[in-house]
């Protein structure tokens, strides 16, 4: 009895804010992690690094059964998260290593550089079904609000990053950091709507 | 927008989880349309007086009018 007062207090415990916290973590764990390995600065920590930011996003995007506030849909939301982004882990370590190999040539070098964006590309979806298919207005307004601080941030940083970059002060970065700067913006937004109902 | 929600949950003795479970909503929900926080849409405040078997004017007051 003791035992499942503590499992149930401890999954209690694990707030949504806590659990957009661990992704977010977990993002950009993997938004370093990927960049070890496709700099070729250290694949064996790269790969760790990987697995480790997944298990984050999948223990944060996990979502315990019946504790409020989270409705069917976030549920749903979560679940496809979680399945989404261990495909991506799995086919950006796959397109890596065969890359790497250097057995990905001519059209199949396309096909194999595109692979691991095709999860993402689900990801990017996913808010616009769990929109439409949540009831709870609130839920889905506050959901909406942290959504447009993700962009808030994603057009920020892009923008002052962009304007650095272009007069030298700082590196190139790759596009596809916006992914994981989305992912915090989520967390963050989610925060920051919240904060106004507290 | 001021509300008597509270009152009238107090009235039949629920809990917020108890009245978002009537309404199938989120317990926060009920609280941040309590707090004056949230406006619920039209369709929630019909479903919210229908409960109650009240008018919408006598649960949810217009600060502005």
């Amino acid at each position: 009895m003791q035992v499942m007062e503590a499992t149930e207090s401890s999954t209690r415990s694990w707030s949504l804010s806590a659990r957009l916290a661990v992704i977010a973590l977990g993002a950009v764990g993997l938004a370093l992690s990927t960049l070890a390995l496709t700099t070729g600065w250290s694949v064996g920590l790269g790969a760790v690094g990987v697995a480790v930011s997944a298990l984050l996003i999948a223990s944060g995007a996990r979502v315990p059964e019946g504790v409020p506030p989270l409705s069917p849909a976030y549920v749903r939301y979560g679940r496809r998260l979680t399945v989404a982004m261990a495909s991506y882990v799995v086919v950006l370590v796959a397109a890596l290593f065969t890359y790497h190999a250097r057995w990905a040539a001519g059209l199949l070098g396309y096909a194999v550089a595109l692979a691991p964006a095709v999860p993402l590309l689900f990801v990017i979806g996913f808010p616009v079904t769990y929109v439409r298919s949540e009831t709870d207005e609130f839920a889905r307004a506050v959901f909406v609000e942290s959504q447009l601080w993700a962009s808030l941030l994603i057009l920020v940083s892009a923008t002052v990053w962009g304007m650095l970059e272009a007069f030298g002060k700082v590196p190139h970065l790759a596009l596809w950091v916006i992914i994981p700067v989305w992912g915090v913006g989520n967390g963050l937004g989610y925060v920051v709507a919240m904060a106004r109902y507290r | 927008m001021k509300n008597r929600l509270k009152v009238l949950r107090a009235e039949r003795d629920w809990s917020q989880a108890d009245l978002a479970q009537r309404l199938d909503v989120s317990r926060q929900s009920v609280n941040a349309i309590e707090t004056g926080k949230y406006d619920p849409s039209l369709p929630l405040a019909f479903r919210i007086a229908r409960l109650f078997g009240q008018p919408i004017e006598v649960i949810f007051v217009d600060g502005d009018a």
